[in-house]
């Protein structure tokens, strides 16, 4: 293609890209040229132009208020459903990990209370019975001196 | 590198280190023209903001995969894109330009009455177009996107993308020039 004498045809393929500012060099300095030279190709470009200003004129989209707030929403939303055990938990930050090792202490002090429990109620732990008291028990008694 | 993509860069270490308010510096630096593309591509407000709220979960859960080579909004961006082509492209094609011109209501000031013709014909200009010409054009007419970065935003070649804008932009002249001849603009 010679760069002095476009051809309208090739001209009008290269328009758009002319009118956006994406042609640069030798290129977009033929399509000038012919340009300056040629009304139909001049006509054409004024229309791409000022279909552009006509879209731009359309005012631009109200963007809602709370749309931070959902986006927000959505991606915490989204970390629960991938991480279930987050929902007992706060929020992701340095307070998240306390609160669920809290939890678990918590249930495990439960835990050691009901065994504790039961164990006294068995008399597993807690004083003794002295040997006399023991024995007491099955109708034995020590002379003096002996509980040892 | 502008101040703005600095402030980005630093944002998005600290989010792909798990910090949350950062990455909710940088929806809130973003969302508004991410939400305006996702309304004019495919014009309805509830959807835009679903696709943009969801662009923002794709983008948070896939953070750590982002190296940084497209500034953060073209990376967003393509997440958007992807998107919406995919939701758009489910679409049954609409009717063109409605041959009646609409009226004006009562008591409807002149301007408003103008720019609903506008929207009118800006609407039905671009829901001719296919999917992803639609996307190249909004992205190079509204978010003046270079052709580079648009071919980034869409992930196509650059070729690609000067023939989705010839195409979307001959097909939008003639929409367009019928509307000028109807004096509906």
């Amino acid at each position: 293609m010679s760069m002095m004498t476009m051809k309208c045809d090739e001209v009008r393929l290269l328009l758009v890209s002319l009118a956006d500012g994406a042609l640069a060099g030798a290129r977009a300095e033929a399509v000038r040229q012919h340009v300056a030279g040629c009304a139909r190709c001049r006509d054409e470009l004024a229309e791409l132009a000022a279909d552009v200003a006509l879209l731009r004129r359309e005012e631009k989209p109200e963007v809602p208020a709370y749309l931070g707030t959902r986006i927000m929403a959505g991606i915490r939303e989204r970390q629960v459903q991938d991480r279930p055990w987050l929902a007992a938990a706060a929020p992701v930050g340095q307070h998240g990990l306390s609160r669920v090792m809290a939890r678990v202490a918590a249930v495990v002090m439960v835990a050691v209370g009901v065994w504790l429990g039961t164990a006294l109620a068995r008399g597993m732990v807690g004083p003794q019975p002295s040997l006399t008291d023991r024995l007491a028990q099955f109708g034995i008694e020590l002379p003096n001196g002996e509980d040892k | 590198m502008g101040v703005s993509q600095n402030d980005d860069r630093r944002l998005v270490e600290r989010a792909q280190a798990g910090d949350l308010a950062a990455f909710e510096q940088l929806v809130l630096e973003h969302q508004g023209a991410l939400y305006c593309y996702l309304y004019r591509t495919c014009r309805n407000s509830a959807e835009a903001e679903e696709m943009t709220q969801e662009s923002f979960v794709k983008a948070w859960e896939g953070l750590k995969g982002f190296r940084g080579a497209a500034s953060f909004k073209t990376w967003l961006f393509r997440i958007a894109t992807n998107l919406c082509i995919n939701r758009l492209s489910r679409r049954k094609p609409v009717d063109s330009l409605s041959e009646d011109v609409p009226a004006a209501r009562r008591d409807e000031p002149e301007e408003t009455f103008r720019q609903r013709k506008l929207k009118e014909c800006v609407r039905a200009a671009l829901e001719q177009l296919p999917a992803d010409q639609r996307s190249a054009l909004v992205l190079s007419i509204y978010e003046e996107l270079s052709y580079d970065e648009i071919a980034e935003a869409m992930g196509r070649s650059l070729a690609s993308v000067n023939s989705l804008l010839y195409r979307a932009r001959m097909s939008v002249r003639q929409t367009l020039a019928g509307a000028r001849s109807r004096g509906l603009v």
